[in-house]
């Protein structure tokens, strides 16, 4: 995995993560819509419960309540029944009344009658031989002489000493009771009738609080006698359909669950009670539930909106407050820390950024660090990968310099001084190692190690090292005009490059390790930067770095030599420069001293002392002078056997 | 009304003696026997010497009449003794006899002479049920079944007599008659059928009777 596809994967994800969270900031309403919804839902299912139950309870008190009214208003017939009966008892029994009898006045016994049944405030009173023939009879004086007109009732009387019967005298519905006039022993039948009109109605529904309407039925119909329902009520009721348990609708001026009752059954037809309750007021207690219900629903739903709105916000808040980290993180602050205040999951996503923050500000001082001690190269791919132990063999190219006469001014320069100038040269010659690519193995004191071709591979590393080292001698020069206008001491360096096969890896131990470069091709690179001192070169290269770079830059052979260990010699080149930037002076010492080379390997040692001759005095050329030096040792040694041009490279 | 059964005897009687006892039993339809009912002879082919009747006494004796029923000849006077420490208001508002006798202690000062005959039913004002019968007969035969529903009658020879019987639960307004004609044996087993009801009055309360029951 390379760093910068991982990199773009981490924005893309911070991207996303963005997006996200732009979508929670409805985040609130919509768990707002989602409990509201739900709480909703329940309250609407409690209503439907709670107006089927309170319907079909109010239905089934309904049909009770008509029951036991029903019994209730049967119960309070008897009992007026009996209260009436009692009256007239007690009126039958006036002493004073029972000698008027005597006098057999008609005319005084009838005033007397009236005057009785005023007591008792009756509507009717009739005075009944024993015979069964009426004397008296106020409601319709025309009826005395005829047969009373309900002997049963006269029977019952002389059965029970009293009998009452709700009937109609007359078209009209009348509580008529029969007592005897006991002188001691009966010597007539008193009958007082109780007219039964809505005012006595009106009485009984202030008892048992339903509508009553007392009713003669005939064949298919029913007649009105009285009733508590508002007028106007029809006369005429048709009969509704009854129910198998005695109930039915009756639909008025509004909806009544009905009953009837039947009060009297006589031969030409019943009288009989309607009892009924309007539905709409039974309901009244079920439309105060629902104000109710409504209250509680507006209540409990803006208490579940307060709620789910706190709720909301101490959930999308942290969130926001993540999504800022991660914000942050991704723009590379790995110092942002969030502020969570909960314990919670959320709580502990927070600890988890603010340690992933840590982690990430650490691995990054690491890979800092890495970089200052070690190449950013070899930095990166430590990171990258697990740190192992152990090499591998390439083609690498190794680079190593030296200052020379370093260890001369070491001696004239204060620590603070010298490792500051040291810091400043390495500090330059580092960045253009980095410049070109390579890896900066190591600081030795003044000395400088670095390779091209690993860890990652570069099919130029040779170029690069060369070009490096170009730069290199550069750099070293604006160096050197900056230290003599500061009164230091000039410093040369010297480098040398070789190009081969090595090991290369994390070696060392493992709380301690280098990636580093080691073997033969390694060690050349080092005697050649030694060799420069020998050549009087500033840039050595062997032929094996040669090979690569002789289309690039401008090199001259200096010699042949024979490295120890090894049969084969190496020809060394010194690089002069670009080819392009080749000046013609340079061009004329490259192709002279190849020439002198020539002639010296070909062992005319006159000819090429000459040439070297004209090159030391025209170029001040070290190595011609080098050549010379060499020519006067074969010359006095009187020429030795088997010379081959070749140097030990030792010496 | 029901309809009177009436059961009619036909006998005769043989006047051999002065005065012979005749045995006439009152039953109900049932044939049980009874008791104190008035039988009495409603008419009779010659009318009896005519007597003045002595006086009768009808106690009141613990708020009640004693006794419950009394027969008497037409013209006797009756006197209505008080034996209570409290008043009594004696009436009577039958056609046979109407008079009133307005609280009083003791005896009154005149007997009331019952001159007409005819049933005649006594009261109390104070005290409703206070009940008692006067049979006013013309006859001067008359006598009051026992517990076995038989009356005892001595009767002097004559050529035929027509009984009655009478009681106040008589279910018919008219009292049932039985003619017994000359020539019938004395031994005869007569035998007066009669329907009784129950009469409606006035009850007297458990505590007036001193029975410590209470009310209910």
């Amino acid at each position: 995995m390379s760093g910068r596809s991982a990199c773009r994967r981490n924005s893309a994800l911070i991207l996303a993560t963005v997006k996200r969270f732009r979508h929670f900031t409805r985040f609130r309403s919509r768990l707002l819509f989602y409990i509201i919804g739900l709480l909703l839902l329940v309250l609407a299912g409690v209503f439907v419960v709670v107006n089927h139950i309170f319907r079909q309870n109010t239905e089934e008190t309904i049909h009770h309540e008509l029951v036991v009214t029903e019994r209730v208003f049967l119960r309070l017939l008897s009992e007026r029944s009996q209260d009436l009966s009692q009256q007239a008892t007690a009126l039958a029994s006036d002493y004073a009344f029972k000698r008027v009898i005597a006098t057999q006045d008609h005319d005084t016994i009838t005033s007397a009658l009236i005057n009785l049944s005023a007591r008792a405030q009756a509507d009717a009173a009739f005075l009944v031989a024993l015979d069964n023939t009426v004397q008296i009879d106020t409601l319709r004086p025309e009826q005395a002489g005829q047969a009373f007109f309900s002997p049963a009732l006269l029977e019952q009387a002389e059965r029970e000493g009293v009998a009452s019967r709700l009937m109609l005298v007359g078209r009209k519905p009348y509580q008529v009771i029969v007592v005897p006039i006991l002188a001691p022993e009966p010597i007539a039948w008193l009958c007082l009738g109780f007219l039964v009109d809505n005012p006595v109605l009106a009485q009984l529904k202030q008892l048992t609080q339903v509508e009553i309407s007392l009713l003669s039925e005939h064949g298919q119909t029913l007649q009105v006698h009285a009733t508590t329902l508002p007028a106007p009520t029809p006369q005429q009721l048709p009969l509704y359909p009854v129910q198998s348990d005695g109930f039915f609708w009756h639909t008025g001026q509004e909806r009544y669950l009905s009953r009837l009752v039947t009060l009297e059954q006589q031969a030409d037809g019943k009288l009989v009670a309607l009892i009924e309750r309007p539905w709409s007021k039974a309901l009244e207690n079920f439309y105060r539930l629902q104000w109710l219900l409504l209250v509680i629903a507006l209540f409990s739903i803006g208490l579940a909106s307060l709620a789910a709105a706190w709720l909301a916000k101490s959930v999308s808040k942290p969130v926001q407050i993540l999504a800022q980290g991660v914000q942050a993180i991704g723009q590379g602050d790995y110092r942002h820390q969030v502020q969570i205040d909960s314990t919670d999951e959320i709580g502990q996503l927070g600890l988890a950024f603010n340690s992933m923050g840590t982690q990430l500000l650490e691995k990054e001082k690491i890979r800092t660090l890495l970089g200052k001690v070690v190449s950013p190269v070899v930095a990166q791919e430590l990171l990258n990968h697990e740190l192992v132990l152990g090499g591998e063999t390439r083609e690498i190219t190794a680079l190593f310099t030296d200052l020379a006469g370093f260890t001369n001014i070491s001696e004239q320069l204060s620590p603070q001084d010298l490792v500051a100038l040291l810091n400043g040269y390495l500090t330059e010659m580092s960045a253009a190692i980095s410049a070109h690519a390579g890896v900066l193995d190591k600081f030795i004191g003044d000395a400088i190690v670095a390779f091209w071709g690993a860890p990652v591979t570069d099919t130029a590393h040779a170029q690069q090292a060369v070009a490096c080292a170009l730069a290199m001698q550069r750099i070293l020069q604006d160096l050197r005009k900056d230290w003599q206008r500061r009164g230091l001491p000039l410093l040369y360096m010297r480098v040398g490059i070789n190009t081969g096969l090595a090991v290369v890896g994390n070696i060392g131990s493992i709380d301690r390790l280098d990636y580093t470069m080691i073997g033969d091709t390694v060690n050349l690179a080092a005697r050649l930067e030694g060799a420069n001192k020998y050549y009087g070169s500033g840039i050595l290269i062997s032929e094996f770095t040669y090979q690569h770079v002789s289309g690039l830059f401008a090199c001259r052979e200096l010699d042949k030599v024979r490295v120890q260990g090894k049969q084969q010699p190496v020809a060394v080149y010194e690089v002069i420069a670009e080819h392009k930037q080749l000046s013609v002076r340079q061009r004329q010492l490259c192709s002279g001293f190849a020439e002198a080379l020539a002639a010296f390997r070909g062992q005319q040692f006159q000819q090429a002392q000459g040439m070297f001759g004209v090159l030391v005095e025209q170029h001040q050329d070290a190595a011609s002078a080098l050549y010379l030096r060499r020519i006067e040792e074969l010359v006095s040694d009187g020429g030795r056997v088997g010379f081959d041009g070749v140097y030990d490279l030792a010496k | 009304m029901q309809t009177q059964r009436l059961l009619v005897i036909l006998g005769l009687l043989w006047g051999v003696a002065q005065a012979e006892t005749w045995q006439v039993k009152v039953t109900d339809n049932d044939g049980d026997p009874i008791a104190q009912a008035a039988v009495y002879v409603s008419s009779q082919t010659s009318p009896p010497k005519p007597v003045k009747p002595k006086e009768i006494v009808i106690d009141q004796i613990d708020k009640e009449f004693v006794n419950h029923l009394t027969v008497v000849r037409t013209g006797t006077p009756v006197s209505f003794p008080n034996h209570d420490k409290i008043r009594h208001h004696v009436y009577s508002f039958s056609a046979a006899k109407v008079f009133e006798l307005p609280l009083y202690q003791g005896s009154p000062a005149k007997p009331v002479v019952f001159d007409k005959a005819g049933v005649v039913n006594l009261g109390c004002n104070i005290h409703d049920w206070m009940s008692a019968y006067v049979l006013v007969v013309d006859s001067p035969f008359f006598a009051l079944t026992d517990s076995h529903g038989i009356a005892q009658l001595e009767l002097p020879d004559g050529p035929g007599y027509v009984l009655s019987a009478w009681h106040p639960q008589l279910k018919s307004l008219t009292p049932d008659t039985l003619t017994i004609a000359a020539n019938t044996p004395h031994n005869a087993g007569l035998v007066l059928t009669m329907n009784l009801k129950k009469n409606v009055r006035a009850i007297r309360l458990p505590t007036e009777l001193g029975l410590n029951i209470g009310y209910r």
